[in-house]
């Protein structure tokens, strides 16, 4: 099992649009990928259903007073390997404050996560910010992806999102294997847009292709289409959208950088020798 | 002069960058940086009588431009192939891409040079008598290594011929991409008027002869010291960009650089590992996670997620078109789709279950009702195993054919029926974006491309004529003929092509593709092949 947290510092970057279309063009890639919505926005459930703002989900397992099963909060989708647990209501968590980052938050993150070793992959879509709830869940995360949005504003504040990035790995320490860098990703790009193909020609420029994917995500209005109806874009249409096949190359590259095959035969070696036995 | 650089501190980025680059991507067990050979010469001292020409010291510690330089760099040289001591030692500052030529050649060897105005340094005559006894072999070869290092990885020396450093820095080196540190480094290697080819060329090396050299090299040294005029980067006029062949259509406009367009072959790769892994099996769901069928309709509003979810997450309203659902109900679900496609009178093909049925599967119920009236699982909603699979050596994929309720397993139940169908030699199943799904020998992939373009276009003109499906056969040589036949789903479309010695029968390809469509849960559709999806 592989945690990919996508977060960013600020808001509006595409996340949720991200996660979402990132988590279903793995799942058709046959991994099993479960999409946590750890935004209070639930911008994931808005995203696919109307009364997913009923559902209990993530923040109703941080609350305390919990009782329920985290695993019967999963919901299963048409596509099987595609699997959602909603944000809840995230306003029953410590009378609605928001959690700090506290060693018990982060064990207790660990323990939840771990109850979904049955996946391959679990996707955590973030509110924007480094700090509180999302900070812990990338301090225990296995890799970050950061969409980045191909305009000047976003681009300044690069440098201050790989700071924080630097600060947490330096507050867990050198020997701490994670959160790995899965990379920036450049989303909402126009490419008819000069200023836009500048801000990404610099980036591209400044930063190591390591920490940038190659992959980018354009400006499109089938997005929004597909958001207005509640489906991954690639659902959108019977003839696989233009912009869905961004998400396709995207998942293909993510799979490569988070090394998914690797992760995943070692947990299926795992569950065998744990049959063996 | 980027556009971010008045707001971004490039010193402080890179020493983020540096801290992050370690911790990126997979776990270090990928080992393509650390393979990077060192060359032996990079602390050669500086009387090495090699070091004037450039190109055994191209090595990025040998270009610190400007002592500002700790910078993330990186506009252009592979990070793969630098060791990480070299990515916090040796940063390249993209401001550089405005220093002269002249003043490269200077920085890039100022101990040479003061050595050289004080007469220690007396290389010219050795050196030319060097290229013209032993012209390219040597000199080239670290020169390639940093090329190699910028496209495909380090060259061994046995591989470096003079033409091949031509080949490479031709594809390297674009005049459009000035700002490139190719060109920077280029520029510093060879001088603004020089190319690799003039340095490496055997036939004009030989041509000098020893006093003539030394004339000529004393000549050289005072044009260097001189420097030419000097030349701004940002001009792709400026200077003498005959030096630097373009690639094939250069396209100045663009924002994607030769080097980007490395990165693109990287990620190309990255694609064909991906597909590589896709023919193992990695595209479908492995055999421990049976792949219940999918449904015809996917924006059916029909959420039966009675476990799952919360009370107030009323099932039987509105729920979207991904049609949340519980997994306890996949069954339920399915068996409506048979049921479904009896009432429309169709019945799928016949498979062929004599390999495929080592794991039993319980029959169907012969209605909804009695299906109902079985006890749903108990099995917590979220097991992916919850149909009680477990994952032993046979099961994972590609050892065993895979359970006949997977979509792999329907698949190839389709393979073998269409080939005892059809008699056809090869049968090549894909997804839309040509990835092969089931392992064996395939059509060559761009017959298989350009039949599936025929097909698509044989649909639109069905769709427009409303007179017959789609039948696409063409005849690829005196003997063989392929037909391809397509099906989509809510969870992606799938093509099958068969090379036959016959043309198909339309009644059969009609069949074919019906069979297909119920393999991947689709309603069996009659009128249009392919009709618009609604979007609400």
């Amino acid at each position: 099992m592989t945690t990919l947290v996508i977060s960013s510092q600020k808001g509006g970057v595409g996340k949720t649009t991200v996660a979402v279309n990132l988590a279903y063009s793995l799942a058709r890639r046959g991994w099993r990928v479960l999409l946590i919505d750890a935004d209070p926005q639930g911008g994931v459930g808005f995203s696919l259903s109307e009364k997913a703002r009923e559902a209990k989900g993530f923040f109703n397992l941080l609350d305390p007073t919990n009782d329920k099963d985290p695993r019967s909060l999963i919901i299963s989708t048409r596509l099987p390997e595609f699997r959602l647990m909603m944000c809840g209501t995230a306003d029953l968590l410590s009378g609605g404050e928001e959690p700090q980052d506290t060693p018990e938050l982060r064990d207790q993150l660990r323990s939840l996560l771990s109850q979904f070793s049955d996946h391959d992959l679990i996707i955590v879509d973030t509110e924007a910010g480094i700090h509180g709830l999302t900070r812990a869940i990338m301090a225990v995360a296995d890799y970050l992806l950061l969409p980045q949005q191909a305009e000047p504003l976003s681009a300044r504040s690069m440098p201050r999102l790989l700071r924080h990035i630097a600060a947490l790995r330096k507050e867990l320490g050198e020997d701490a294997s994670t959160p790995r860098l899965a990379g920036l990703l450049l989303t909402m790009v126009n490419g008819d847009d000069p200023v836009t193909g500048e801000i990404e020609s610099d980036l591209r420029g400044m930063l190591p292709s390591e920490l940038i994917l190659e992959s980018r995500i354009p400006r499109d209005p089938t997005f929004l289409n597909a958001s207005r109806a509640g489906i991954p874009v690639a659902l959108l249409h019977r003839k696989t959208p233009e912009a869905a096949e961004s998400f396709d190359t995207l998942a293909a590259e993510v799979e490569d950088r988070i090394d998914l095959a690797k992760s995943s035969n070692e947990q299926e070696s795992d569950e065998y020798t744990r049959l063996m036995d | 002069m980027s556009t971010l650089d008045s707001w971004i501190d490039r010193d402080e980025l890179a020493e983020v960058v540096g801290e992050l680059v370690k911790v990126s991507g997979p776990p270090p067990s990928a080992p393509a940086m650390e393979e990077v050979p060192e060359p032996e010469d990079s602390e050669a001292p500086i009387n090495d009588t090699t070091v004037p020409l450039g190109l055994e010291d191209a090595e990025p510690e040998v270009f610190p431009v400007s002592n500002e330089g700790q910078e993330a760099f990186s506009v252009g040289l592979e990070k793969s192939a630098l060791t990480e001591t070299e990515q916090g030692e040796a940063p390249l500052d993209i401001e550089q891409t405005q220093v002269t030529s002249g003043e490269c050649a200077h920085s890039h060897f100022p101990a040479e040079e003061t050595a050289f105005e004080r007469g220690i340094l007396e290389p010219e005559t050795d050196v030319v008598e060097e290229l013209a006894e032993e012209p390219p072999a040597t000199d080239i070869s670290h020169g390639a290594e940093v090329f190699g290092s910028v496209g495909e990885g380090p060259m061994a020396e046995s591989e470096i011929q003079p033409p091949s450093l031509d080949a490479v820095s031709e594809e390297a080196i674009s005049p459009f991409d000035a700002t490139s540190p190719e060109s920077i480094l280029s520029e510093a290697e060879f001088g603004s008027g020089e190319t690799a080819q003039d340095l490496i060329s055997p036939g004009s090396a030989e041509e000098i002869s020893a006093p003539e050299a030394e004339a000529e090299a004393e000549a050289e040294a005072e044009a260097e010291a001189e420097a030419e005029a000097p030349i701004d980067f940002d001009e792709p006029q400026a200077y003498d960009a005959s030096a630097f062949p373009a690639p094939e259509e250069p396209n100045p406009e663009s924002a994607i650089s030769p080097l980007r367009r490395t990165a693109a072959f990287q990620a190309a790769e990255a694609l064909e590992r991906a597909r590589d892994r896709a023919q193992l099996g990695g595209l479908l769901k492995p055999a421990h996670s049976p792949n219940p069928p999918l449904l015809d309709e996917f924006d059916d509003s029909v959420l039966q997620n009675t476990e799952s979810v919360s009370e107030e997450f009323s099932p039987a309203s509105d729920v979207g078109p991904m049609g949340l659902e519980s997994e306890s109900t996949t069954e339920f679900e399915s068996i409506e789709v048979e049921n479904r496609q009896e009432d429309l009178d169709f019945t799928p093909p016949p498979f062929e279950p004599v390999s495929l049925d080592e794991e039993p599967v319980p029959p169907a119920p012969e209605n909804l009702a009695e299906d109902i009236s079985t006890p749903p699982n108990d099995a917590p909603p979220s097991e992916f195993e919850d149909s009680g699979d477990k994952v032993t050596p046979e099961e994972l994929p590609m050892a065993n054919p895979p359970s006949p309720t997977s979509l792999r397993g329907r698949l190839m139940a389709y393979v073998e029926h269409a080939r005892q169908k059809t008699g056809a030699e090869i049968v090549t199943v894909t997804d839309f974006q040509s990835y092969p799904l089931l392992p064996g020998p395939t059509t060559p992939a761009p017959a298989h491309s350009a039949l599936r373009l025929s097909h698509w276009l044989g649909l639109l003109t069905a769709e427009l004529q409303k007179t017959r499906d789609g039948v696409t056969q063409i005849a690829v040589d005196h003997h063989h003929w392929l037909c391809v036949v397509a099906a989509d789903s809510a969870a992606g479309g799938v093509c099958a092509s068969f090379r036959l010695n016959d043309p198909m029968p339309d009644d059969l390809a009609r069949e074919l593709g019906a069979a297909l469509r119920a393999t991947l849960g689709e309603a069996p559709k009659v009128e249009a092949p392919n009709p618009p999806l609604p979007v609400e």
